[in-house]
Formats: C-alpha cells, structure tokens, sequence
C-alpha cells in the first residue's frame, strides 16, 4: 500500500478510536454523552454462563437452546463446505478443492506421523471429524450474527407457590440513563407532558394510570444509592396516561413480591433461576390483593440470542469428551484384546497368586504376594480414576477457552467500541485453532497410547 | 511413534490432582454433616485425597523417570 | 462493603491472585525449554518431556485456584 493510503487508514482507525473511548462505557463514565442512542453499544450480558439460553420448547423436557442451534448451524455449514470443494473434481485441482486438499494432507500427515502409519489411517476419522468441528465452531462464532444480534424473545410466567396476601411488590422500574421519559401525563387542554427521570437508577412509581396529578406532586421516588428518596414531580397538573419504564431483572433469583400467608415471616416469590429480562407484573397485582396458590403475578421477557457459540456449552463440550475418551477406550479394547485391557484396571492376578500360597502353607511369600495384590488392585483404580478425569479435563478446557474468549470480546467491545475488538478478534481467531488442534491431538495421542502401550511396555 | 509423544499423557495431570483431592475432602465434609463430627472426616479427606493424587502422579511419571535414569551417564544400565 | 460484594471480591481476587503465580510459572518454562532447546538442540525429547511434564504440574495449581473460585462464586 502507498504512503497515503496507509496514513488515511490510520486517521480513520484513530477517529474511530477517539470516538469510541468518547462513546463507549469509559466516555460515559467520565461524564462524556455524545452518541445518539441509535449508535450506543448497549452492555452486554451472558445470562447463563455454564450453558445455552433455550429458546424454542422452553418448558418442555428438551428444550433447544440457541447453543444446540448454533451447533446444527455448524454441521450444516461444514457439510455445505464438503460438498462444495468436492462437486466438481478435477486432477488439477481449483482454489477451493486445492484448500480443502492442502488441509487434508496436512492433518493425515500430522495423525500419521504422531500414531504410525496403520494406526493412523484408523483413527483419522474421528480426529478430523473433532478438529474440524472445533474449528468450525469457532470460527463461526466470530460471526456478527452470533452472540446479541438476532433476538428471540421468551416469555417466562412468574407464579406464586402459596396462598395469602400479597404484602409488598419488590421490583422497581428502572431509568437506564438521566433524563429517559417515565410517564406521560395529559393535561386539561389536551396535550401530553413527559416527565423525566433526574438521574439513571431504580424508583417507584407513586401514582398509577388514570390517577389525577396536581402540578409539583411526586409521581415517582427515586430508589438509587446516589439520589435516594428524591421525588419526580410533575410538571402540569393532568392525569396519567402512561407508565413508560419496564422493570427489569438482573439477578438470577430476584424476589419479585412479599406475601402473607398467616406465618410469621411473609413468603418471598422469587423470579425463575437463569432468567433476566423485563419484568411486568400481571394486571391487578397489587399490594394488599389476595392471591392463590399457582396464580400468576407476573411475566418475564427475555432476548436471548439465536445463536450462541456452541463450545460455550459445557453440554456440548462434555458430550464430545465423553465421545473422545469413549473412542480411546474402544480403540484400547480392540488394539489390545479384551484380556490385556481389562488387566490394566482390575489387576488381581497377584493378589490370586498370593491366596493360592497362603492356602497351600507358604505364609510369608504369601503375605507378600498379598500385599502386592492389594496395592496392584488399588493402582487399577487410580489408572481408571485417571481415564476418567480426562473427560473433566477435555470438556474445562475447551469450554473455559471459548467462553474466555467471548467474554474478552463482548466486554472489549463494551469498553471501547469498533476498534478495541479488533486485535482481539485476531487472537480469537488463533484461540479457535489451537483449541481444535489440541482437541484432536490429544485425543489421537492418548488412542495411540492406549493402542501401542501393551505391545512396547509387555 | 516419538518418546516424546508418551509425554503428552502428564497434560490432564492437573486436573486428575486437583479432582482426587477436591473429591476427597468433598466426600469428607458431606460424612462430616451426615455423622455430625466436626472436621475429622475432612481431615482425613484431605490426607486419602493427598496420597491418592500424589501416588497416581507417581503412578503415571515412573515410567519417565525410569528412562531418565537409564539415559543418564552415571545411572544404571 | 455488604456482604453481596464482598464475596464477588472474593471469587475475583481468587481467581486473578490465584492464576497469576501458574501464568508467571508457565511462562518462566517457556523461556527455560526454549534456551535449553537453543544450547543443546539433540536432547530435544527430553526437554520437551520434562517441559510437559512441569507444565501439567503448574497447571494443576491454576486448577485449584479455578476450584476454590467456582466454589466460592457458586456456594458462599
């Protein structure tokens, strides 16, 4: 590239550079509100963190979470991919069948040289079956349609689990930033009159729609930690048309009301576990009102995006560790004859030994045998114990390395957005590579291990 | 197949130590509720988790150390 | 400080205290395989032996921090 062009390149990376610190959460921290709302990076949450967000037959026994989605997406994709670089074959081969060639050698290579020739030829359609859903997984995850892009909304009904009355309503409205409209008021002469929030932070509303308001009285009190107790007050005297702001859920398990149910201490009804959303309480829930058990109070609103990286999913992540350490297994089995694999976990043929001593009147080597029986045994266990905590080890590491990941992006993007993501999308983009190769390698090394063990050690 | 790849076998070590002793003292503290004795049961939790981990990494590193021994001028032949 | 945020402190401190000594560990075996693997480049299996082997055990300290802090975060 000329000089030139490269120094334009580098004003605008600069410009957006400036005007992201300016917009984004550190310019708002320091006071600084230039961006329309159109432009504002909203901040982002990860609403469960060990597993996808359902999002179609949520109540049902299997619901499909947008993880799972994003997984069939993947399959689809690389089968899509397959068939496109193999359609037209040719001896001379095109860019695409060329990549898809070029890839192929090079990991049959790299199985080849790691477990041998034979053994290799074997195993590499697991391996590269594994490698290549990594990779995909991850690389497609760095898509701008996954993550918070495309929204599904899930409704979620609130019900109580006892009788009683209904003490206190616990959720309160909540202005996200100074200023936000939280009523509208409808003057004697016909025209509407917002009122604002003075500040960003929870409050309660003090009047209700279709009550009348006299200019100068509260329609909200502010609940936040900075402006605690200070009123909102109108500013014209009319009647309230509209309560604007949702009430909103940022914990998983927030109580959502108090209710009397004849005990000593008042029943709290909490909101469902892993959900956050917009709450609205149910029409005519209201202090002092009688309520059954099963009634609905309330209804939770929650985006959860369409597509979520499907290695975010300690499911997802367990299910293919549980598949690799089944495939060594099995590999172990059938490389080494059902006697020799057997052997390795339950190793009593000493301990038989040291018996047969004992019974036949040799009773010092057979209390040594004995001994070595017992400790031979107990060693079973700790190399079954040890084949086990590989499926622990390959579904963490995956998982946290993925999940890491997303998180180091979404809150890069938050702090300062457009450019800091950048490099980090670099290095996600490294991440998913690495990830994929020790996925599959480790799974290769330890088939291979469990195969050839026997014929180098006995 | 390279010597080397054997070593490859030591990279879920951490999380083979990290679950025995963590499994131990789990399995300690719920006998701890369940008899309603103090801290004995996750004292020893601690200790079985201990030599399991300690004689399972043993288990798994003699091999490698037995090599080196071989391997090493003044060593054993 | 209310206990809410004090245990939030918590999980944090233990997990960025706890992975910083396995972040410096790891780190320190690079560079030691790497100038190893610069003076004496034949031995290169046992090196790389060894590397893996003491990076495992590193590991498995950065696990115990990743533990207590899911506990922590998960329980208290």
């Amino acid at each position: 590239m000329s000089r030139r062009g490269c120094g334009l390149v580098g004003l605008v990376v600069l410009i957006l550079f400036i005007v992201g610190l300016a917009g984004g959460a550190i310019g708002r921290g320091m006071g600084i509100d230039l961006l329309p709302q159109v432009l504002k990076v909203p901040s982002l949450e990860i609403e469960s963190f060990f597993s996808g967000e359902p999002i179609f037959l949520t109540d049902g026994p299997f619901p499909i979470t947008n993880t799972l989605v994003a997984s069939w997406v993947t399959m689809i994709v690389a089968t899509l991919f397959a068939l496109a670089a193999t359609r037209k074959m040719k001896i001379i081969p095109g860019r695409l069948q060329g990549l898809v060639e070029m890839a192929l050698e090079g990991l049959i290579n790299f199985i080849e040289s790691v477990a041998g020739h034979k053994n290799g030829r074997r195993f590499f359609p697991m391996i590269a079956t594994i490698f290549i859903f990594v990779m995909f997984n991850a690389y497609l995850a760095l898509l701008p349609v996954y993550g918070p892009g495309i929204h599904v909304t899930v409704e979620t009904k609130i019900e109580t689990k006892d009788a009683g009355t209904i003490v206190e309503l616990l959720v309160h409205p909540i202005a996200e930033e100074k200023d936000e409209v939280i009523a509208l008021i409808k003057t004697a002469d016909g025209s509407r009159e917002e009122v604002k929030a003075p500040a960003a932070g929870e409050f309660e509303y003090s009047v209700s729609v279709d009550d009348y308001v006299s200019e100068g009285q509260a329609v909200a009190v502010m609940m936040g930690t900075t402006d605690n107790g200070t009123e909102v007050a109108a500013p014209v005297a009319g009647t309230v048309v509209k309560l604007e702001v949702q009430r909103k859920i940022e914990e998983n398990e927030q109580p959502v009301a108090k209710i009397d149910t004849g005990a000593a201490e008042p029943v709290i009804v909490n909101s469902p576990k892993d959900k956050l959303g917009e709450l609205e309480y149910h029409e005519g829930v209201a202090v002092g009102q009688e309520v059954s058990i099963d009634d609905e109070i309330a209804k939770l609103t929650s985006t959860p995006p369409f597509l979520r990286s499907a290695s975010t999913d300690i499911n997802m992540t367990l299910a293919m560790a549980l598949l690799a350490v089944v495939f060594i297994e099995l590999m172990g089995l059938t490389g080494r004859g059902f006697k020799h694999y057997m052997g390795e976990y339950i190793n009593v043929g000493e301990l038989f030994r040291g018996m047969r001593l004992l019974f036949t009147g040799k009773i010092v080597d057979g209390l040594m045998a004995s001994v070595t029986g017992v400790i031979n045994v107990i060693i079973g266990g700790l190399e079954f114990i040890s084949h086990m905590t590989r499926m622990v080890s390959f579904a963490f590491r995956l998982f946290g390395n993925m999940t890491a990941g997303e998180i180091l992006v979404v809150s890069a993007t938050f702090l300062i957005p457009w450019i800091m993501a950048m490099p980090f999308y670099g290095l996600e983009l490294l991440i998913g590579f690495i990830q994929a190769l020790i996925f599959g390698g480790l799974t290769l090394v330890f088939a291979s291990i469990a195969v050839g063990h026997g014929s180098e050690e006995h | 197949m390279e010597k080397w790849v054997y070593a490859f076998r030591f990279i879920g070590i951490g999380w083979y130590i990290a679950i025995c002793i963590g499994g131990c003292i789990f399995g300690g503290v719920l006998l701890d509720r369940h008899f309603e004795t103090s801290i004995i049961f996750t004292l020893a939790g601690v200790f079985l988790g201990l030599a399991v981990a300690a004689l399972g990494t043993y288990r798994m590193i003699e091999p490698l150390i037995k090599e080196q021994d071989d391997r090493t001028p003044g060593g054993k032949h | 400080m209310d206990p809410e945020s004090v245990k939030y402190l918590a999980v944090g401190l233990t997990g960025s205290i706890g992975l910083l000594g396995p972040a410096l560990g790891l780190g320190l075996i690079g560079y030691a395989t790497v100038t190893a693997l610069g003076r004496n480049p034949e031995a290169r299996g046992a090196i790389l032996t060894n590397m893996i082997l003491v990076a495992a055990l590193t590991e498995a300290v950065g696990i115990y921090a990743l533990i207590v802090s899911i506990i922590l975060g998960m329980v208290a």
